[in-house]
């Protein structure tokens, strides 16, 4: 393990005085937390931009600070007003909200903070024991298997954007599409430009990242209008009632079995590209009602329902940067992001980032241990503050989130292309939405076209255009293979399987 | 497509349009593709094939055509989660995207710090008919933000605009 870029990340967020990016980060994490329909996507996008003068370590607090709090953010919103702050947030609200009503929202939000903050270690301890097998894997694998890597992350991603998986299939084409934009990276051939000299470098993710994720997003809200939060909730002083606080940590140790199985799912579900938080709360919540031996009581407040969703969610941190890290291969929208902000710190996505950025890596790895503490910490104290942010209505949130992120692309290079790059992907972002493709896949896609097609003509050289020969003679090629085949088949076979039992019944 | 889902999920979602866009984007990726040389098209050309056939699916799956109940089951293509439950008019949405797009011509040619404080007010005031005051405090917030944040802290010069910057469009 490396122990030393740990170490000397640890010390460097105390004695470099990165503990106030650390804290700007969970502060801003839980403020975008709170307000559902922004989130850390949205945070982290606008967040982009304010990185590029940073040192890359100092970057890493500051997106690991969001990261880290945004899902504790949300938990709070979810206890005390029945509404999510993100969407894995909700399976919180089940339990969540009917023990807010029962006068026990303290109770409530003291195990959501003590179960996001140990799921949220045990899902970090787990990446620091995967990392240097890892390394091994990374080395080991030749052209063919990154080519196959990113064949089997895109399906992986498409299949998981549950009931989405045909169209998202076509985002991820659409997606690689727009990666061939600019120089061919083997001929040097420009393509897909259309004669403009801005695309020969290709489309630059980050005003893509920001149109994708904060520009359509608030135009969505936008046009849904309204205030963010439910005002029948808010307005209930019972369950605004926020006392207890320390008796719901405690639970948390009482029912250590479901934190661990909680952070556990959470963990391995965010291992999985494309599946995020909330299919990893919804199995913990799910498998935690399941095990039970008073299921009925669920849904009616049982401190349980809010601890195996919240570990799960805080788990999946340390899950999904696996993927990311080792292979280049953005699990979600927010990792995504956190590519973006290595890229523009000149550090490549792929398999390079764990071999030759380690120093940042376990940089990041600190910060979201410290961010998943310090956002329970400071959520506590909070909490009763927090909730005034969701009375901010979105007809003020969407113009100044608009402002903000157009600035933020502006800086970046100093070009009003990138404004109006980003102007275009928020259109295109939100049609994407209107008519259900996922963002995701055409993101993912952006972001790993390169390292397909280059791979692909490594593979063509070497195997004198005898692909398919050369990758089934390599056994790790043959897993991949495998493995894709089985993504792609096995949930649409169980779909089918589940409708032929139904029509039978 | 069953009843419920035809009867919640609008028209223009689960017609046939969205499908015959991609698949006119991928036919004109193909041909476009095939003016490259023969490294830099083999990629391209494959992901538009892909593309095609999977747009010829997506077609399918929006008809009544034989098979396509089966098809969308397999293919997972029916709209049962949607992640936008509500349905804007077309009114709406244009009328949005041209604020946006104002806000992009005004940061063209007045420059980004003066035309900021003015969209947030304008859109505050006017399009999400709030109070005068409170449009002026967001714009005022917007602008101390930008000049402290941008310009004074992280010392970033932002765009001036056309009208008092030499260079014209080149220089963006």
């Amino acid at each position: 393990m490396g122990f030393d870029a740990l170490f000397s990340a640890s010390y460097e967020i105390v004695a470099g005085g990165n503990v106030l990016y650390l804290l700007a980060g969970i502060l801003l994490g839980l403020c975008f937390g709170v307000i559902p329909g922004l989130g850390g996507t949205t945070a982290l996008a606008l967040l982009i931009p304010v990185t590029f003068n940073m040192e890359p370590l100092a970057a890493m607090y500051l997106a690991g600070g969001v990261m880290g709090a945004t899902s504790f953010g949300g938990s709070i919103t979810a206890i005390l007003l029945n509404t999510p702050g993100t969407a894995p947030n909700a399976a919180t609200t089940f339990d969540g909200y009917p023990l807010a009503q029962q006068g026990k929202a303290g109770l409530a939000i003291g195990a959501s903070a003590a179960a996001s903050a140990l799921g949220g270690l045990i899902g970090l301890f787990t990446l620091l024991l995967f990392i240097p097998l890892a390394k091994k894997i990374v080395l080991s694998f030749g052209p063919s298997e990154f080519f196959l890597l990113t064949v089997l992350g895109l399906t992986a991603i498409a299949v998981s954007v549950r009931g989405k998986l045909l169209r998202g299939l076509i985002a991820g084409c659409v997606g690689l599409i727009f990666a061939f934009v600019g120089a061919d990276a083997i001929s040097g051939e420009l393509r897909f430009t259309g004669g403009v000299g801005y695309l020969w470098d290709g489309i630059p993710l980050v005003p893509t990242l920001t149109g994708m994720f904060a520009i359509s997003q608030m135009i969505e809200l936008a046009l849904k209008g309204g205030s963010v939060a439910r005002q029948e909730a808010g307005n209930n002083p019972e369950t605004m009632k926020v006392t207890g606080v320390w008796a719901g940590v405690k639970s948390v140790f009482t029912h250590w079995p479901v934190l661990l199985r909680g952070s556990l799912i959470g963990t391995i579900i965010g291992a999985i590209p494309g599946l995020g938080g909330t299919v990893a709360s919804f199995l913990a919540y799910s498998s935690t009602v399941q095990t039970d031996k008073d299921p009925d009581s669920y849904g009616k407040g049982n401190i349980r329902g809010v601890i195996a969703p919240e570990a799960a969610n805080n788990a999946k941190d340390g899950g999904s940067l696996i993927p990311t890290i080792a292979f280049g291969i953005p699990g979600s929208a927010e990792t995504a992001l956190f590519l973006g902000i290595l890229v523009l710190h000149g550090i490549d996505p792929g398999p390079a980032i764990l071999l030759y950025h380690e120093r940042e890596i376990y940089g990041l790895i600190v910060a979201l241990t410290a961010s998943a503490v310090g956002a329970s910490l400071l959520g506590l104290m909070m909490s009763r503050y927090l909730i005034l942010i969701t009375k901010v209505d979105v007809g003020v949130v969407v113009p100044v989130v608009i402002a903000i992120s157009l600035t933020g692309v502006y800086v970046l290079e100093g070009r009003m292309a990138d404004v109006l790059l980003t102007l275009v992907m928020g259109i295109v972002g939100y049609l994407m939405i209107r008519f259900d493709y996922p963002r995701l896949t055409l993101v993912i896609a952006l972001v790993l076209g390169e390292t397909a097609e280059k791979s692909l003509h490594q593979v063509q050289l070497i195997s004198d255009n005898r692909v398919l020969a050369y990758m089934f003679d390599r056994p790790i090629s043959v897993i991949l293979i495998v493995a894709t085949l089985l993504t792609f088949f096995l949930p649409m076979m169980r779909q089918v399987m589940a409708r032929r039992k139904m029509i039978a019944e | 497509m069953t009843k419920a889902n035809s009867e919640t999920v609008p028209y223009s979602v689960r017609s046939i349009y969205p499908a015959l866009t991609i698949l006119v984007l991928a036919a004109a990726v193909y041909f476009w593709s095939q003016s490259y040389g023969e490294v830099a098209r083999r990629l391209p050309s494959l992901v538009a094939i892909t593309l095609t056939g999977l747009a010829v699916v997506d077609l399918w799956t929006r008809t009544k055509l034989p098979g396509s109940e089966m098809m969308r089951a397999f293919w997972g293509a029916d709209f049962t989660r949607r992640e936008m439950t509500h349905n804007p008019a077309v009114k709406k949405e244009l009328g949005l995207m041209a604020w946006i797009g104002g806000c992009f011509v005004g940061m063209a040619l007045i420059g980004i710090l003066p035309t900021m404080p003015v969209f947030c007010v304008l859109f505050t005031r006017i399009r999400s008919q709030r109070p005068l005051k409170q449009a002026v405090f967001v714009g005022l917030i917007v602008l101390g933000f930008e000049a402290f944040v941008f310009e004074l802290m992280l010392n970033y010069e932002l765009y001036r605009g056309l009208l008092f910057e030499d260079g014209g469009v080149s220089n963006w």
